[in-house]
């Protein structure tokens, strides 16, 4: 018999071991303890956890039940999120986008994608839409009026207009905020590729050190912004320099504050580029705010 | 006794250098049960593997393995083995010793075709037909004159011309002959045997052909190193608990890859020594596209075109790999290089790369100490400690540790969390001789993501709140647990490592250290034990600090060093060390608890203080009209105080009343003894060795209605003898019995009574004794 502790509070249950992924427990922004189950899931989190339009999110909120080939089953989404709005969506992360429903009631994913899958510690996900699970979350949500979002660890090769499109959802750099803009098709494919990756990933990892409030510093924060008013960008370096003789205050007491605004978006950069390295940022970034 | 070349083993010290691969032996010498051995066990040199000898008198396929002193000590019943270099000479042997079977047959050659062994029949002849007539030639010199010389080569070449009729060869090819006839030693079998091709039995495969296979068994198959575990129902093998992937997926996967690459996979023979492990995984991940890697020209001319092999071949290979036991990492260390193995087994570089900062991750884990400590008191319980350490992975350093006498547990891991986030002063932690200087520990913080094993304890409320509350409502940073894949140990590598390090310096240092696993090195250590909790810690403490600035073979400098540079002039973040800060660290009780009159209620006391009885602090009654409940956290030393927390916020700490001294302060019972004594209470009270509470009541109750029923007799005797005929009516209203044994004589003496009493009362010249002697008699 396994020992199983109870879930954080509001969760249906603890996630549990699946391969090699590695699982965990991180508290949100509104202080709430949620769980992840793989590291694909986890970078979910990092995307909701900067998302301004996300006021709460939690994880595996309810089961859903439904009817697989006469057997009752059940699905639990990964996360619900609270938007700023009021809608409600649930998000779940799958594996693979191109999986085919095949017999037996399962997914049968293709074998090389289910072994990278444990092997990389993702989680391998159902994922084609005429699956049971599927049609009875997204009947259930639309009951609700709520959404069902779904993320695939792998991503979909999308063309490149609807690929950046895509990042409007989750705005990380002007530049995939302007080439967001020309994409037409972006709405519908949007959230296919939403989880970060490579240098964007090891960027983010990197800046959510700095989110908590103690690395903010209000005086400095208000000059950074200010100079920046104008739409222009600054290399970090420059804008290091400026903000330190403005504000008299110490390089790194300016860095993190300048990190901490990076992280939660209000200022912005080109995350595709690999930003830190041995734990410094690239002086040569350039820094701007949003529109 | 065994001829020179085959021998029964009666004596087992002559044995060991006799045996050799390619022998073959009977274990109980009988000719049903032969053997051919293999391979020598390289982990352990008394293990031989053989393969069972088929009836055909070729070799099967069943492996078994053998130890040295089973091939030359007679079994239990006195059957002593026989070994000989051949088949055949074994098969004379057993046939000599009496074993006679039906089975295996002496056919030697038996898996030689039949083409070779006429083409050795040939040699063989020609070259014994040649040496024959030269043989003869030289004695017919001889003959004719004794001082002659003879020449050998016209010999030879007369002999060719004339000795061998139609099979005549050249010189050149008769030299050959005779090469093969002496390297074979004139035996039919060796000459066939050598006249295979050289690649016979050779693997044909490129060798990043052999490679692509490696890889996939290795990365999918489920390792070398995996733990097995075997369904006796099913008869399916697990790796502990997860189903393993088949061959046959395994071989689909690597034809998906192939038709993925277009053929193309790494070349070891390319890549100058070591394989390029980045590039592997780009060829393996369906997430990278093939145009990709190939537009990287440096990665391209790795690369070289392959063709999957034959999955009859790729399910033998698996087999021989398979049969190879702890073999794997040799194999793959001797092919691709030590970087290959560590890549594909030690996975906790994926930390170390990921690291860019310090306290960005952070990894914990616990050992247990090698070395026996004893009691303060006694000095004779000997008992090992617990370390529980936290290291970070962009410097290494050790942030914090904890030692501990109970297996790690809850309390433990926070503990180490409370050394870990704080700064430390060693001068103040460890005892030092005055004005010695002690290295400065350096690192502390809170660390952004803590990775943990499995353990149950890791995935307690207690830890998840602790991490969540650290933060101060998202002012500071909170703790991210993350938590191991399960059974996969060498993602807690990089603290391993540093616990291998330890463990060998206080095995060198230390008197009480375990030198070995034997029972008997352990009971000497604990014999030998004679130090003290305060003389590890302070042993611990300084060997963190010597480790804090030795340099690190990985990073090139000194934890310390590296620290310091990676914060780049900043300070962490921690919340001041007070004490609604320190009760964080305690555990924290499953469940809330609501304050009532009585106080607060947990593990059946009632605990009380000034801070729960303000109503303005601690509420009892919510807004919504119900109770207000509140947990709270506790020491398993001390159970007698609890900090009573609100919503995370530290309220106050509330002591048990039952515990409470004169002064306002309590005395330390730790859980462990409060729950022995209630348990032995309970055991007590079942066999009715302890006065309770509703045996005291119904006792009281009884007594009181005997008392009474007395009573109310007295007064009605009393009430008779004063109104007489009517003492009989009450007494039959009062319904008062009279007849029960000795009682009916209580109306007489209470007359008695009541007459001394009045005569006492009347002349005051009596005394209390004299009173009492006269109504005595």
């Amino acid at each position: 018999m396994t020992l199983r502790r109870k879930p954080p509070a509001g969760n249906v249950g603890r996630v549990v071991p699946h391969g090699k992924s590695s699982r965990g427990v991180v508290t949100n922004k509104k202080g709430r303890t949620v769980q992840y189950g793989s590291f694909a899931q986890r970078r979910l989190l990092l995307v909701l956890e900067r998302d301004r339009t996300v006021s709460d999110y939690a994880s595996r909120p309810e089961e859903i039940q439904y009817l697989d080939n006469g057997k009752l089953k059940t699905f639990v989404p990964d996360f619900i999120v609270w938007r700023t709005g009021g809608q409600v969506e649930l998000h779940h992360v799958s594996y693979s986008p191109t999986g085919q429903g095949q017999g037996k009631g399962q997914e049968q994913i293709p074998a090389m994608e289910y072994a990278y899958g444990r092997h990389q510690g993702r989680s391998v996900g159902l994922a084609s839409s005429t699956q049971p699970w599927r049609s009875a979350v997204e009947k259930l949500c639309a009951g609700r009026g709520w959404t069902f979002v779904q993320h695939y660890a792998q991503p979909t090769r999308l063309p490149q207009e609807t690929q950046a499109a895509a990042s409007t959802h989750y705005p990380s750099s002007s530049r995939r905020a302007e080439r967001a803009r020309a994409g037409a098709q972006a709405n519908k494919e949007r959230s296919k590729n939403s989880l970060p990756e490579k240098a964007e990933l090891a960027n983010l990892l990197a800046l959510e050190y700095f989110e908590p409030r103690c690395h903010r510093n209000d005086e400095i924060a208000d000059a950074a912004l200010e100079l920046l008013q104008d739409g222009e960008s600054i290399p970090y370096g420059k804008l290091l320099q400026q903000v330190a003789s403005i504000t008299g205050s110490p390089l790194p007491r300016v860095e993190e504050t300048l990190l901490h605004l990076l992280w939660h978006c209000e200022l912005q950069t080109d995350l595709d580029r690999l930003l830190f390295s041995c734990g410094s940022f690239d002086r040569r970034a350039y820094i701007e705010r949003p529109d | 006794m065994a001829s020179s070349r085959t021998r029964s083993f009666e004596n087992p010290a002559d044995a060991g250098d006799y045996v050799s691969p390619g022998w073959y032996f009977s274990p109980k010498g009988d000719v049903e049960e032969i053997y051919y051995i293999e391979s020598f066990d390289k982990e352990d040199p008394e293990v031989v593997h053989a393969l069972n000898v088929l009836p055909s008198g070729s070799l099967g396929v069943d492996r078994e393995q053998f130890y040295l002193y089973d091939l030359y000590s007679a079994d239990k019943e006195g059957r002593i083995p026989v070994l000989a270099r051949t088949l055949d000479e074994l098969l004379q042997q057993l046939e000599s010793n009496g074993s006679k079977g039906t089975g295996i047959k002496a056919s030697a050659g038996a898996d030689i075709p039949k083409e070779l062994l006429d083409r050795a029949d040939e040699i063989i002849s020609i070259v014994e037909r040649v040496e024959a007539g030269i043989e003869r030639r030289r004695q017919e010199t001889l003959n004719r004159d004794k001082n002659a010389k003879f020449r050998r080569t016209p010999a030879l070449l007369q002999a060719l011309e004339e000795d061998l009729g139609n099979e005549r060869i050249c010189m050149v090819w008769y030299y050959e002959y005779r090469k093969r006839y002496k390297r074979g030693n004139g035996d039919r079998v060796q000459i066939a045997a050598a006249l295979r091709r050289s690649t016979y039995k050779q693997s044909t495969l490129t060798e990043a052909q052999a490679h692509f296979v490696d890889k996939f068994i290795l990365r999918y198959y489920g390792g070398i190193s995996s733990v097995y575990s075997l369904n006796p129902k099913s008869g399916s093998r697990t790796l502990r608990g997860r189903p393993l992937m088949r061959p046959s997926k395994v071989f689909k996967l690597m034809k998906e890859t192939l038709d993925r690459t277009g053929n193309l996979w790494i070349d070891p023979a390319l890549c100058a020594g070591t394989v390029r492990e980045d590039v592997v995984d780009e060829l393996m991940s369906p997430r990278i596209a093939m145009s990709t890697v190939l537009g990287n020209v440096e990665k391209a001319q790795l690369l070289s075109r392959i063709k999957l092999p034959s999955r009859g071949w790729f399910y033998e290979y698996l087999t021989w790999f398979k049969n190879q036991p702890g073999k794997g990492k040799t194999v793959i260390i001797s092919r691709y290089g030590k970087a290959a193995y560590e890549h594909e087994f030690l996975a906790f570089d994926t930390y170390v790369k990921n690291a860019t900062m310090p306290l960005q991750f952070v990894v914990g884990d616990h050992h247990l100490i090698k070395c026996y400590i004893v009691d303060r008191e006694g000095r004779s319980y000997a008992i090992r400690l617990w370390l529980t350490v936290l290291i970070d992975c962009y410097s290494r350093a050790c942030l914090g540790f904890t030692l501990s006498f109970s297996s790690p547990n809850i309390e433990s891991t926070q503990a180490a969390l409370r050394h870990a986030i704080w700064p430390k002063d060693p001068s103040l932690e460890i005892d030092h001789e005055p004005g010695e200087r002690l290295l400065p520990f350096g690192a502390y913080g809170i660390p952004r993501v803590l990775s943990l094993d499995n353990a149950f304890a890791h995935h307690s409320h207690s830890l998840e709140n602790l991490a969540r509350q650290i933060s101060r409502g998202g002012r500071l940073p909170h703790i991210k647990l993350e938590h191991r894949p399960p059974y996969l140990a060498r993602w807690g590598a990089l603290i391993e490592r540093l616990f291998r390090n330890f463990s060998g310096q206080i095995r060198e240092l230390l008197v009480g250290s375990i030198q070995s696993r034997e029972p008997g090195a352990m009971q000497e250590a604990a014999k030998a034990a004679c130090l003290l909790y305060e003389d590890i810690y302070n042993i611990v403490y300084r060997m963190i600090l010597n480790y804090q600035h030795t340099k690190h073979s990985e990073i090139g400098t000194s934890p310390y060093e590296k620290w310091t540079q990676g914060m780049q002039g900043r300070l962490p973040h921690v919340p001041p060390l007070d004490e609604g800060t320190e009760r964080l660290f305690w555990r924290e009780f499953p469940g809330t608890r609501p304050i009532n009159q009585n106080g607060m209620s947990a593990f059946g006391l009632n605990y009380w203080s000034a801070d729960i009885a303000n109503p303005l602090k601690a509420p009892r009654i919510g807004r919504d009209g119900k109770k207000i409940k509140y947990s709270f956290r506790y020491r398993e030393a001390d159970i007698t105080r609890l900090a009573v927390f609100s919503d995370g916020t530290w309220i106050g700490d509330v002591q048990a009343k039952r515990f409470r001294e004169a002064d306002g302060t309590t005395q330390a019972v730790s859980l462990w003894a409060w729950e022995t004594a209630k348990r032995q209470y309970s055991e007590d009270k079942a066999s009715g060795l302890v006065p309770d509470n509703l045996g005291l009541v119904d006792y009281v109750q009884r007594l009181t209605k005997t008392r009474r029923a007395e009573q109310i007799r007295a007064q009605a005797a009393f009430q008779d003898r004063m109104t007489g005929g009517k003492v009989e009516g009450n007494r039959k209203r009062n319904g008062v019995s009279v007849g029960a044994g000795g009682r009916s004589q209580a109306p007489v003496d209470l007359i008695a009574m009541e007459e001394a009493v009045r005569t006492v009362s009347d002349n005051t010249s009596y005394t209390n004794e004299d009173a009492l002697l006269d109504f005595l008699g």
